[in-house]
């Protein structure tokens, strides 16, 4: 891994820029500090999320895409991304900037796996959408009642393995029987999930990585 | 009849006993364990020695040519679906995977799956293999994302990529059939004492393994997918069915 002295000076940087830049190296005490230093400066909350951590978050996003980093680049620096986000929270609430809409998520029945899970969720937190997350081993009901009470405009579901990617079938179809239908729309990903299969099983988006997941929960939050 | 397999080292033991007393001429083309972390070098791995075994059948004698590729692989992360053939049948399992094989079919694992909620499969193949949870395995995971990520991230990463295990419930070992070793079962039952798992032995069986090997590939456990086809998902318990394929580059020249 390169270190940061090679690329460029931190110091050198602006306060959102150092933000950025240390969110890409996953390096959370570092981008906590900025968040602080940049509020001290008198940035307006919203600005350091979009130019500093979401910044940062996006080049990551792009380097994964292209294989250019892995699994757990993109973890840490969405964890950097969180601890900035806990910091700015009260910020974005006193400064009026409303939640975009909201999103529940979790893991289907019989599977128990959530690092792709939590990452979504991460980042559909830095797009300022709500999320209840229900965790793993979700069973239907659960999906559509914390749907309900929440009144969530998407569900969204994942699975890792092809033993249990079925059970998001039973969501689609339970969904469908609601009086939800066609109001809340559902999302599918995980590693064994194709568009082939979200087509064949009638879920409305099917998203291949979590950048892309949140930016449709975005879309389909701000659609109605 | 001739037969080309293409197997996953997990399963080197008992492919290589099967292949050995088999009434058909087989020859084995082995990937290493573990490609179906990465579904798609997994294909491309799968489809470069279906494409060598096609070259090799055309330089051979007309009667020394294979008449089928086999491959010992279930669905594996959809590392199989897209392949495609040209002038040979292939034979894929209806399964998952390779917990299928080892159990000896796909209902029995199914069934399990059901029985043993949140299950890690421990085999003689997968210890010898592949990576398992155990207690050095954590330690040298961890020793390396410390040394890539930073210690800052090190309890992070082992968390993220490891939390499922505190959602598992149940280690499930899968005796040899052709002689179990009791070291791997100690590592087994290890392994379930230092995460928290309830141990359950299952007796491991051939019977799928020995119909993969020898046939006959009746249509409820195998796919046969024709020359000029393509192998796709079915996303039923069937988990495969075939498409034509049309004509690629290669054919054309």
């Amino acid at each position: 891994m390169s270190t940061l002295n090679e690329v460029s000076t931190p110091e050198e940087m602006s306060t959102l820029e150092q933000i950025s830049t240390w969110l890409q190296q996953g390096r959370a005490p570092k981008v906590k500090a900025c968040v602080q230093k940049a509020l001290d400066e008198g940035i307006p909350a919203n600005e350091i999320l979009e130019n500093g951590l979401l910044d940062g978050m996006n080049i990551i996003g792009q380097k994964f895409k292209n294989n250019e980093v892995f699994v757990p680049e993109v973890l840490i620096a969405a964890r950097a991304m969180t601890k900035g986000i806990e910091l700015l929270r009260p910020h974005l609430v006193a400064d009026g900037v409303e939640e975009k809409g909201t999103v529940v998520i979790g893991t289907v029945k019989g599977d128990l796996h959530d690092i792709g899970k939590n990452l979504v969720r991460m980042m559909m937190e830095g797009k300022g959408l709500k999320v209840i997350d229900l965790g793993v081993d979700v069973p239907v009901e659960k999906f559509l009642d914390a749907a309900r009470e929440n009144n969530a405009q998407v569900i969204a579901c994942s699975a890792l393995l092809t033993t249990t990617m079925g059970e998001m079938r039973s969501v689609v179809e339970a969904v469908e029987a609601s009086e939800m239908k066609g109001k809340v729309k559902i999302m599918v990903g995980g590693a064994p999930i194709t568009q082939a299969y979200c087509d064949q099983i009638g879920a409305d988006r099917f998203t291949p990585d979590a950048a892309s997941a949140a930016e449709v929960a975005l879309e389909l939050c701000t659609a109605g | 009849m001739r037969i080309a397999i293409i197997g996953c080292m997990v399963m080197n033991r008992e492919i290589s006993r099967l292949v050995s007393e088999s009434r058909n001429p087989v020859r084995v083309w082995w990937l290493r364990q573990g490609l179906h972390d990465t579904p798609d070098i997994l294909r491309t791995e799968l489809q470069r020695a279906l494409d060598e075994i096609e070259r090799e059948n055309s330089l051979l004698p007309e009667n020394l040519r294979f008449e089928a590729v086999v491959l010992a692989y279930g669905l594996c992360s959809n590392g199989v679906l897209g392949l495609r053939s040209r002038s040979l049948p292939v034979v894929v399992p209806r399964c998952d995977d390779c917990i299928s094989l080892f159990l000896g079919s796909a209902d029995r694992y199914r069934q399990l799956f059901h029985d043993l909620p949140g299950v890690y499969w421990y085999n003689a193949g997968w210890i010898e293999q592949a990576f398992t949870p155990s207690t050095e395995n954590y330690a040298r995971q961890r020793a390396m994302y410390a040394e890539e990520y930073g210690e800052e991230n090190a309890d992070y990463l082992m968390e993220c990529s490891n939390g499922w295990m505190k959602n598992y419930k149940h280690c499930g070992y899968i005796t040899c059939p052709l002689g179990d070793c009791p070291a791997h079962e100690a590592y087994a039952r290890q392994a379930a004492q230092d995460f928290g798992w309830e141990f359950t032995k299952v007796e491991g069986s051939m019977d799928y393994l020995d119909a993969l090997v020898n046939g006959p590939w009746d249509d409820a456990r195998f796919l046969t997918c024709p020359p000029h086809s393509r192998i796709e998902a079915d996303y039923s318990n069937r988990k495969f069915r075939s498409v034509p394929a049309g004509l690629d580059d290669r054919e054309q020249g």
